[in-house]
This record gives C-alpha cells, sequence and structure tokens, in this order.
C-alpha cells in the first residue's frame, strides 16, 4: 500500500480481513458497524461496498479509482471496533 | 480492586497464562515494546515495576483466534475494565522498525496452546530509542537498571 505508513490503518486492514474470512466475525463486524451506538454507522453505510470489498481482498487499485478513491483512502474507511460495545 | 496500569512483570505472564488457556489450538503471537520489556524482566524475576506505566500491550499475530482475543480486549472492553489496560493488536509491518536479525535473536516461550515470541530487549528498545520520548528514555534506563542488557 505505497509507502503510506500508518498503524493504526493497517491494523483495521489486517486484523479485519483476518476476522472478516470467518463469516461469524463478518456478521459480528457488521452489526457492530451498524450499530445505532456506532459513530461512523452512516459513513460506514454509505462506504459499505467499497469497504467489504477491501476487506475481502477483492479489489483492485484500478476499480477504486474508478469509484473515486485509493486503497489508502478505503482502508482509512474501515470503522474502528469499540470495546465498550463490541462484546456481544 | 483491579490494578489500572501495567507495570510489573508478573502481569504480563498472568495474560500471557489467560489466555494459553483458552485458545482451542496452536497459535503465535509477537509480543513488541513495553510489554515484551516486562515479560523479558519476568524471565530474570524482576520484581522491579516499569516506570511510566503502559495502557497496553503491543502483540502482532496473523492468527485468528488471537486475533479475535485481541478485539475482545481493546480499549474500552470488559478486558480493560478487568486488567485496567488493553491490547492493542498491531500491524505486521511495525516489526519492519526493529533492527535487521532480530528473528535470530528472539526468544520463544509456551503458555498452553499459545507461542509467544519475543525480540530481544536490546531490539525491543531501539525503536523506543529512536522515539526519544521521555517515557521511552524511562523506559531505557529501566532495561540496564534490571539487567536486561549485556
Amino acid at each position: 500500500m505505497s509507502e503510506y505508513i500508518n498503524y493504526d490503518d493497517l491494523a483495521r486492514l489486517e486484523y479485519g480481513q483476518l476476522l472478516w474470512r470467518n463469516p461469524g466475525m463478518r456478521q459480528r463486524l457488521i452489526a457492530h458497524w451498524t450499530d445505532a451506538r456506532h459513530p461512523y454507522r452512516e459513513r460506514f453505510q454509505e462506504q459499505r461496498e467499497l469497504i467489504e470489498c477491501v476487506l475481502s481482498d477483492a479489489v483492485d487499485d484500478e476499480t477504486l479509482a474508478a469509484h473515486g478513491t485509493s486503497r489508502r483512502a478505503i482502508v482509512r474507511e474501515i470503522p474502528p471496533v469499540f470495546g465498550s460495545f463490541w462484546q456481544v | 480492586m483491579p490494578r489500572r496500569e501495567l507495570k510489573h512483570p508478573q502481569q504480563i505472564i498472568d495474560w500471557l497464562q489467560e489466555w494459553g488457556a483458552v485458545l482451542p489450538a496452536s497459535s503465535a503471537l509477537t509480543l513488541i515494546g513495553s510489554g515484551g520489556l516486562l515479560w523479558h524482566a519476568a524471565q530474570r524475576g524482576v520484581v522491579e515495576p516499569l516506570p511510566e506505566n503502559s495502557m497496553d500491550v503491543d502483540p502482532v499475530t496473523d492468527d485468528e483466534a488471537v486475533a479475535r482475543l485481541g478485539y475482545d480486549a481493546m480499549i474500552g472492553s470488559e478486558f480493560e475494565l478487568t486488567h485496567g489496560w488493553h491490547v492493542n493488536l498491531m500491524p505486521k509491518a511495525v516489526l519492519l522498525e526493529l533492527p535487521a536479525g532480530w528473528a535470530q535473536r528472539v526468544s520463544r516461550s509456551q503458555y498452553g496452546s499459545l507461542t509467544v515470541l519475543v525480540p530481544a530487549p536490546a531490539d525491543l528498545l531501539a525503536p523506543k530509542l529512536r522515539r526519544g520520548e521521555p517515557r521511552d528514555l524511562k523506559h531505557a534506563a529501566w532495561a540496564h537498571q534490571v539487567g536486561l542488557l549485556p
């Protein structure tokens, strides 16, 4: 992902992709990111398709560019997980 | 009343034993940062607490089960409420900040199903010394004082 290094972003990408492979964890992440308590839920919904593609590692840079974004930018849109309401 | 800080070497061992006992299969993490220094201190029987409490530990893993535990232990979690500190999963790229050859100098230990890799104290300190913040320098001075470095 170019020379851009933001460890928080990279961690959300790496661990997001790791957990995304597990269908149960995928559903849990979606439920968390769309929870009414999540401050970025609307932002997530707006970018949901691309975020899910990035988490699935199923999108190339050209496709992202065609959507007017970049890998760096869309990775920043992966919402954080808040420990206060992550556990179910 | 649980501690509200991470500074005692035994706290790291207790945490690793806790995770090793609940992980279902062989898994692994690499522990960097002050948590790694505390681990080395525990191996040497050091009881001198780390100056400038740490608020978190920084593991790196490619193991899903470990990552799940890490998500359950992040800031604001029940884990943090009970332990007084949290887990901050770090990306693999952070290991590039360690000096070349660190993997040949790593220490390894087993906690139940969990294999823990900890870079050598000098390797853990290298990024801190580069950063050079007062807290980092205090951690380096403590590492010298308690005998983690030759």
